[in-house]
């Protein structure tokens, strides 16, 4: 298995609960950082620990978290940081978020195209009675709460 | 320390020392293993005295090295099996030593948040602490204080790099050398280094090695 992630690419660690003898330490879980070395293809604990020794080699990487970032007190000095030993299935790659945090002019950018098309088709069914208003908030709701919940989705322990 | 058979067999106790409960448990499995046949009290032996073998004054041998002689420093940086192998140490489970260089920007502690996993073919067994839950869940959290509570104070313009044993990695940490040590041969030079440089919670001064333990 290639290593998926170069040294200097930004990655976040999942934020999972599984079972079985893991080596992410929680407090670097859901947390975002930098791949500062490759040790190559290694063993991976949790199967290891349910005795599957033939599950194959999963690429290891020394990721760095700096300590601004892993916890909710400021530190005193920035350059501080931690590396730790994480396997590449525990990785995801992170996407610099927008650092311009004014609200995207949506007309501007033709976004609204999309919008209106959403608005158009809504009025439509509910005019022909495939839906209605309700229903259709409900719906929202639950895809909102799902998409909020993947950051930290519940595997079953077998 | 265990010498030979006898004292293997026949250790020297005060006459009213009484062995713990796990002491006695132990003593009793030893007793059963060779008696069944499953051991022999030679084989026993054998292994203990590797495990005394090992001691920190290996891994200080390896620094003296690395300090002496730049091209095995450059191996050791880059591919800690190979040079470990040259000067006949050998990691048997463990994938790899990763050697950490201090250098005047940054300054590398080792940790294991999990456990205690530490780089034993180099510093023998762990000290007590490095095993404690304070020190694990400190260090990663508030490491400059940690470290001026072992009398380390790290400069604030020098990165405090932190590295978690979360693998079948193990790591040392290559001390920054002392000014004023130019002339020394490699034999003297290890016998600067100490246990806790090579961990990250110790620097070295010229005058350290009149203190090493």
């Amino acid at each position: 298995m290639a290593p998926k992630y170069e040294i200097g690419q930004r990655v976040k660690v999942l934020m999972q609960v599984p079972g079985g003898t893991i080596r992410t330490p929680f407090f670097v879980r859901g947390k975002k950082g930098v791949i500062v070395a490759s040790h190559g293809p290694v063993g991976n604990p949790r199967e290891l620990s349910y005795g599957n020794r033939n599950a194959g080699k999963v690429p290891l990487y020394g990721v760095s978290f700096h300590m601004a970032h892993l916890y909710d007190e400021d530190p005193d000095i920035l350059t501080d940081r931690v590396v730790v030993d994480i396997w590449e299935d525990w990785l995801v790659p992170n996407i610099p978020e927008r650092t311009d945090t004014r609200p995207i002019d949506r007309e501007e950018h033709g976004l609204s195209y999309y919008d209106r098309r959403i608005a158009a088709l809504g009025n439509l069914l509910n005019a022909k009675g495939f839906m209605n208003i309700d229903e259709s908030r409900r719906l929202v709701a639950e895809l909102d709460y799902e998409r909020r919940g993947t950051e930290h989705p519940m595997v079953n322990h077998e | 320390m265990i010498n030979d058979e006898h004292e293997l067999l026949h250790p020297h106790l005060d006459d009213d020392y009484e062995e713990t409960y796990y002491e006695k448990r132990i003593i009793a499995l030893c007793n059963l293993l060779m008696d069944k046949g499953v051991i022999t009290s030679g084989e026993l032996l054998e292994v203990l005295q590797e495990n005394q073998a090992l001691n920190p004054s290996i891994g200080a041998k390896v620094v003296a090295r690395a300090w002496n002689d730049p091209d095995f420093k450059q191996r050791i940086l880059s591919d800690g099996k190979g040079a470990l192998a040259e000067m006949g140490i050998t990691l048997k489970r463990l994938d790899d030593i990763v050697t950490l260089e201090n250098t005047d920007s940054v300054h590398h502690v080792v940790v294991c948040t999990l456990c205690s996993c530490y780089p034993i073919p180099l510093l023998g067994p762990p000290p007590e602490w490095y095993k404690s839950e304070v020190y694990r869940s400190r260090v990663v959290k508030e490491p400059r204080q940690v470290l001026r509570e072992f009398g380390v104070e790290v400069p604030a313009d020098v990165e405090v790099r932190v590295v978690d044993s979360t693998a079948e990695i193990r790591y040392l940490v290559l001390p920054v050398r002392p000014s004023g040590t130019e002339s020394m041969s490699e034999e003297e030079l290890a016998e600067l280094v100490t246990r806790d440089s090579m961990i990250g919670t110790g620097l070295i001064s010229v005058h350290s090695a009149a203190t090493a333990d």
